[in-house]
């Protein structure tokens, strides 16, 4: 793979108790892998409280790591810091056979189109001779111009049908659109969660699979991926790639804060 | 799905489907250990499938406990005919449960004494010696499923009779938000060190579309004719199904596909002009979201209301065990509708059950 | 069987606990009933000092309705019954459902005494349901620490209202006698410190000018580890 850029990461989430809590456990979907557009290098995760961690990978292919702190605490944190070499502009080879891309080609619990998105489905689903890819990359295009960035307007339940209805968004709704109307044109595609080159957030976007590769598109951004981009996670929508789930024992608020630098060796 | 005798999309895109089992194979090959076929019997005298439950079939300790009364408030009956013994249902569980088990303690796992089923969880768990818990009496450590004592120490846990659905029971991988499940307990099924019953991710099964094909399986794995028959069933989802159901709309009986207790169901007959053409509206927009059933005119059963003998329409819910084979209890669940014109006979919905009787020969 | 949680630990202890507190509540309760017959004052509210409880009351006819039967009052020999109900419920595969049957016998008699216009007579019926509880759980239950625990409760609470009630000497010491033996043979962790202080008070009650029945009270319930 040719090295299009080397880029240091260190993603850091924290989480705050109002009230000590105790028996908390955890799995976090937030460490990036290798594949054929980055490679993942000096990858360390460090935790405060410690504690042991093990390992799994779940049935979409994602690592995850897991643990319990079972001592009162009253903060938590988690920082996992690297080095990630990609490549612009390459598709990764899709290795699933054919009929494993189901669940990436049916509508699923987010994505499930209402009469707001199959109108808009009707307007802009007629293929003028594009394949798959342009197709794509149309809609990627078209979801950015119909649509406005705008925070606080939605949240992490809102499914892609109730933002379209209003036009507004984030990336994880953006993601989600683009999701339904690839899927009602029968293009497998994923949501995937990452992080880009300067932004403070994680970053939400999706991976579209024609002729056997998966092409990064992001449409709250109106562009292909590239090498500023890092992924840690792909699923069906937003759920499948929840970076943090944890219980607790205590009753406690919990407050979080994220901060991702991403920055240019 | 490979030889197009049911479109992928109804699996796929099924509310039950989980992805999060693909690859994962239970213990001993087992899937559904419990279930619930639920039958009537028409005026014709044709035994009909109406549903398949197959995740966690509900009503067997209430046979058990009819039983009992009924041997105590008419020993003669008893007495005078030859009638299959039914009191057999903890043991045929015990050994389903064992037949699985990966050597550790068996326990029902509850979501708690305010659940409408918990008197049959804590009746089972009394009866097959098992230990019933709640989801934080149990904890995952290495990969193994333990049960805490009051000293302090862990037991291994087996098997799990898990009397809550797919989404709760692991906060980890399922549904985040849930307090009733066990953390991790997930990865532990998926390394085979653990069973679950009945397996995770049999709601596809369950599905009322996916019942439309339930013949066809049949047919096409055993190369036989179904023993015995489906209600005839419509998906509108066809173009020749959706004509059908069209013209013969007040015959038939549509059912939301997305409900399940006897909620989402209205028979054509019973709505007036302008709920069926706002209803048939809704059909055209999302053909995929109703199945529609020729009503079968079942046989009426008689029960007693406030002491008077009285008819009413009833069904019975056959409940087949897996254990290195399949067993048929030789009794079941009949429950039935309390009023006089209704066809509901879900508890949720006000129905009442009673002692079901098979013959010995 | 064998394993217990420690949920189930606490639910057996506190069915017994509460258990022996309506069987000896109804008992002083029927008592201050027949003696408020003859209409001898308000002793009713020597009653609740006794027990430690508020005197919400407003006359006569009043106690002996909500003390007796008011679910909204939390000290009503009723709230404390559904306590006992609430703990065996959740315990029917540990204790069967024939001893659990019991309890929900005594709480169909004790709605039934709500209602009648001679309690006594059908709060004898939730006594008798106590009595058959205790009996069947005894001869029923198998695991010998189940057992234990629930009379470890019930021993326990009995000399908790004892010295409430400020029993004499020779009540409490018979009590604290079997309560020991059970203790030893039940296993359950408890406090050491406790059984002393509890030991030393009431086994030399008689040579003891004032009796420190608050301290009683404070080690009896502090004594296990639960």
């Amino acid at each position: 793979m040719q090295i299009d850029r080397t880029l240091r990461f260190c993603y850091r989430m924290s989480l705050g108790f109002s009230e000590p809590v105790q028996k908390h456990q955890f799995a976090l979907r937030m460490i990036p892998q290798s594949d054929m557009r980055q490679q993942i290098v000096d990858c360390k995760v460090v935790l405060e409280p410690a504690c042991a961690l093990k390992e799994g990978v779940d049935s979409f292919g994602n690592r995850y790591v897991y643990g319990e702190i079972v001592h009162p605490h009253s903060a938590f944190c988690v920082e996992v810091r690297g080095t990630a070499r990609t490549a612009g502009g390459i598709a990764v080879l899709c290795e699933i056979p054919v009929m494993s891309l189901a669940p990436y080609r049916f509508a699923s619990q987010y994505t499930r189109a209402g009469d707001a998105l199959k109108a808009y489905y009707g307007q802009n689903g007629q293929r003028a001779g594009e394949d798959d890819y342009a197709f794509a990359a149309r809609l990627n295009h078209q979801i950015y111009q119909d649509m406005v960035y705008k925070q606080g307007v939605t949240d992490i339940h809102t499914t892609a049908e109730e933002a379209f209805s209003d036009r507004r968004g984030v990336c994880q709704d953006y993601a989600h659109i683009m999701l339904a109307l690839c899927r009602m044109a029968d293009i497998p595609s994923r949501y995937v969660v990452g992080m880009i080159e300067g932004e403070g957030y994680s970053h939400a976007w999706v991976e579209i699979c024609a002729d056997q590769r998966w092409y990064g598109m992001d449409p709250t951004n109106d562009k292909m991926t590239d090498g500023t981009y890092i992924k840690i996670s792909h699923g069906r929508d937003y759920q499948d790639c929840i970076v943090n789930r944890g219980t607790f024992r205590g009753t406690g608020t919990q407050t979080q804060q994220v901060s991702i630098v991403v920055s240019e060796e | 799905m490979k030889d197009k005798v049911i479109p992928e999309d109804f699996i796929f895109a099924s509310s039950g489907y989980m992805p999060e089992c693909e690859g994962v194979s239970p213990v001993r090959g087992v899937y559904s250990h419990i279930s619930g076929i639920d039958l009537v019997k028409g005026k014709d005298g044709e035994w009909y499938i109406l549903e398949d439950n197959l995740r966690v079939p509900s009503g067997a300790s209430y046979p058990m406990i009819a039983r009992d009364l009924c041997r105590r408030s008419s020993p003669k009956t008893f007495r005078d005919n030859l009638l299959e013994d039914n009191r057999n249902y903890a043991q045929l569980l015990r050994k389903t449960m064992d037949y699985v088990n990966v050597e550790g303690h068996t326990v029902i796992l509850t979501p708690g004494r305010y659940n409408a089923a918990y008197f049959e969880h804590s009746y089972l768990a009394e009866k097959t010696g098992a230990h019933l818990v709640n989801g934080n009496e149990l904890l995952v450590e290495n990969d193994m499923l333990y049960y805490v004592d009051y000293k302090g120490k862990k037991e291994r846990v087996g098997a799990v009779y898990r009397r809550i659905s797919d989404e709760y029971l692991d906060p980890m991988h399922f549904n985040p938000e849930s307090v009733i499940g066990i953390p991790h307990v997930f990865d532990v099924y998926r390394k085979g060190k653990l069973a679950l019953l009945n397996a995770i991710g049999n709601g596809i099964a369950d599905d009322k579309e996916i019942y439309y094909f339930v013949p066809k399986m049949v047919k096409y794995y055993l190369g036989e004719e179904p023993v015995l028959s489906n209600a005839p069933t419509y998906l509108p989802f066809y173009e020749t199904d959706m004509a059908y159901v069209l013209a013969h709309f007040d015959n038939l009986v549509l059912k939301d596909v997305a409900e399940a207790g006897g909620y989402g169901v209205v028979f054509g007959s019973s709505m007036t002009k302008a709920q069926k053409a706002d209803f048939i509206a809704l059909l055209k927009r999302e053909p995929r979201r109703f199945i529609a059933q020729e009503v079968i005119d079942f046989q009426d059963l008689e029960i007693q209301d406030n002491g008077i003998v009285v008819e009413r329409k009833a069904d019975l819910r056959a409940f087949v065990l897996m254990a290195d084979e399949p067993y048929v209890w030789k009794s079941g669940l009949t429950r039935f509708s309390r009023n006089p014109d209704s066809f509901i006979v879900n508890s949720s919905q006000g129905g009442g059950f009673k002692d079901t009787w098979v013959l010995s020969r | 069987m064998g394993i217990i949680s420690l949920e189930q630990t606490n639910r057996l202890y506190w069915l017994g606990r509460y258990s022996e507190r309506v069987y000896t509540t109804i008992r002083l309760y029927a008592k201050c009933y027949d003696d408020m017959l003859d209409d001898i004052g308000e002793n009713y509210a020597d009653f609740c000092r006794m027990l430690e409880i508020p005197n919400i009351y407003r006359d006569k006819e009043d106690f002996n309705q909500r003390y007796g039967f008011d679910d909204a009052d939390p000290n009503s020999i009723l709230s404390n019954l559904i306590r006992a109900y609430d703990n065996a419920i959740v315990l029917r595969e540990e204790i069967g459902s024939e001893t659990l049957s019991y309890i929900q016998l005594a709480i169909y008699a004790i709605n039934k005494a709500k209602i009648s216009r001679a309690p006594l007579l059908e709060l004898q019926n939730v006594e008798d349901n106590i009595l058959a509880f205790w009996g069947i759980a005894d001869d029923f239950i198998e695991s010998e620490t189940t057992r234990n625990i629930i009379k470890m409760g019930k021993r326990i609470e009995r000399i908790d209202l004892y010295a409430r009630l400020k029993i004499g000497a020779k009540e409490l010491k018979s009590e604290l006698h079997r309560m020991h033996t059970r203790l030893l043979r039940s296993g359950m962790p408890y406090r050491e410190s406790c059984l002393e202080r509890l030991t030393d008070a009431i086994e030399h009650m008689d040579e003891a000018h004032v009796i420190d029945y608050g301290g009683i009270v404070q080690s009896v319930e502090s004594l296990v580890l639960i």
